[in-house]
């Protein structure tokens, strides 16, 4: 396998991940995924990869690499200004690099929070329990038993890199991530909504959270006017991605890719699937609001989504 | 199916089915049950399975199995299980840990004492008297939460975590009991420590326990816990 990339700066966070390391969840082992499903499954997919080929997500930016053989990238997600030499790179849109390229990403600019990085023919990184992801907690996956990508790692080509005809994701499919934005995250209530009193619901529906800073891959603290709950806590059971938890604080967590499997805070429900990116690339400061949505609704939203996947290119 | 299950959908791709509104080891067998079941209903189109006291949550491909279908191909197939004659599985052997209990490796057993007014020995010697259940997997990579404790030995968790507790330390908290699988940090009181290890991620199975198995304590000496690769550290 040709090395086709060294890290020169790591960035905040730079992590090999895949599409997750499902069915080991029994085990006490965090599902992990990337943190913005949608632009990591484009960034494989405008390259023809294959669907759960490793790409980096690398996390507020900052990350910069040498290229070392001659390849095709892509650039997905947020948008960091990355420039291959002093060229200016757009995201969503593949790009060839030639050995002795130096391609470098600058901070964020209020449009998302995580990018990701893939190459034709996919990265290397060794699987284990069916996965790359990189989880640090878990001593798991990455090339270095869960740490994050590190100043002088080399990245490996999966297949012999190429450069390659050039393709692109329209403008108008592009996601819009703006971090000026109220981001409105729709929601399905759960058994223990009704525990909840009318006006603590109201509460809820009503308010602009804020993210804080205290937010990573495990999940979203919000801050906010607290809930209160009689409840203190509920039997411990599995936790989804998205779940929102009400701690004894009446701040509200948002439960995503690294979480823990099981927990017990009581819960207001679920966000759902194709919102659940939408808060991975919000900033620390941004304003949420919960919309209430139902089953059906989330259910054909995510077909949808599938459907226009698979029918284009 | 001894208990009534209900089955709530949390999202499009995920169910939760609870068996009961308690803690108690006699609905076990209904959650492996269920665990079986979905295997079979789901099939390709299963992601992950939580199973943890008194609930499991199924994770689903909605793609393959809208979430109606899911609720309702899983409500008939445990239905068809509660009036079918289930054959009960071969009962499992307990599993037996050995632990080295001593204030030089339980770094709690002093404090406890006080707290509990039992000596360490008689911490020790209560610990190691009933079999524990594994309700719950959770927390780290082969972490096992067992119970239930002897009520003498109840004590709420330390309001201050540790920001380092070895691999192989044997820990109480409330009614609950486990084993730390890795070093992380962790709240729990600290009352020996086993030279097992209970999580090795180079193997093909790589956890010792699973929820549903029975677990006993037995006391080894400080030699036999030297002798099978145990060691003794300082509180960092």
């Amino acid at each position: 396998m040709k090395p086709v990339l060294q890290v020169l700066k790591p960035g905040l966070q730079t992590l090999f991940i895949d599409g997750g390391r499902k069915n080991h969840q029994h085990l006490g082992l965090t599902a992990s995924g990337p943190m913005d499903e949608y632009a990591y499954r484009w960034a494989n997919r405008l390259l023809h990869n294959s669907e759960n080929s490793p790409c980096l997500e690398i996390s507020f930016g900052f990350f910069k690499c040498e290229i070392l053989s001659d390849c095709q990238l892509v650039i997905t997600g947020a948008n960091f200004h990355a420039k291959l030499n002093n060229r200016s790179l757009k995201n969503w849109q593949t790009f060839n690099a030639k050995k002795g390229d130096y391609l470098s990403f600058s901070g964020p600019k209020m449009q998302g929070t995580r990018a990701y990085l893939s190459l034709q023919g996919g990265f290397f990184c060794p699987s284990i329990f069916s996965s790359c992801c990189t989880v640090e907690r878990e001593h798991l996956g990455g090339q270095q038993q869960g740490k994050a990508l590190q100043k002088g790692e080399i990245i490996k080509a999966l297949s012999p890199p190429q450069t390659s005809q050039q393709r692109f994701m329209p403008a108008s499919l592009q996601p819009e991530y703006n971090n000026h934005q109220l981001l409105k995250c729709r929601f399905i209530s759960g058994s223990q909504w009704p525990l909840f009193t009318r006006e603590q619901q109201k509460k809820f529906l009503q308010q602009h959270y804020k993210v804080s800073n205290k937010s990573n891959r495990m999940g979203f603290r919000l801050s906010g006017e607290p809930i209160q709950t009689a409840l203190k806590g509920i039997i411990s059971e599995g936790i989804t991605l998205g779940a929102i938890q009400i701690p004894a604080d009446g701040q509200p967590i948002v439960l995503l890719r690294d979480r823990q499997t099981i927990g017990g805070y009581p819960k207001l429900g679920n966000i759902i699937a194709v919102d659940i990116e939408k808060i991975a690339q919000a900033m620390p400061g941004q304003k949420i609001q919960f919309i209430p949505c139902d089953i059906n609704t989330a259910y054909d939203l995510r077909c949808l989504r599938e459907e226009f996947f698979r029918k284009t290119i | 199916m001894k208990s009534a299950v209900t089955y709530e959908l949390l999202s499009e791709s995920h169910l939760l089915l609870r068996f009961c509104d308690h803690i108690t080891p006699t609905i076990l067998p209904d959650i492996q049950i269920a665990t079986e079941v979905a295997k079979n209903v789901f099939g390709p189109a299963l992601m992950d399975l939580t199973p943890a006291y008194t609930t499991l949550l199924i994770e689903f491909d909605c793609l393959q199995f809208p979430p109606d279908q899911a609720q309702q191909a899983m409500q008939h197939s445990l239905e068809i299980k509660h009036t079918a004659e289930i054959k009960p599985k071969a009962e499992k052997p307990c599993i037996e840990i050995p632990v080295y209990y001593h204030p030089d490796v339980g770094w709690d057993l002093t404090s406890l004492s006080t707290k509990l007014a039992l000596s360490w020995q008689e911490i020790a010697l209560c610990h190691q008297q009933k079999n524990y259940q594994v309700y719950a997997m959770g927390f780290a990579p082969g972490f096992a939460f067992m119970g239930l404790l002897d009520e003498k030995l109840n004590m709420a968790r330390k309001s201050t975590p540790r920001t380092w507790v070895p691999a192989g330390a044997v820990a109480i908290s409330d009614l609950q009991t486990a084993i730390y699988p890795q070093a992380s940090p962790g709240g729990w009181h600290i009352i020996g420590r086993s030279p097992i290890n209970l999580f090795d991620a180079s193997c093909p199975i790589p956890n010792m326990l699973n929820t549903g198995d029975t677990v006993k304590f037995t006391a080894i000496s400080r030699d036999e816990y030297l002798k099978q690769g145990g060691k003794i550290e300082v509180e960092r």
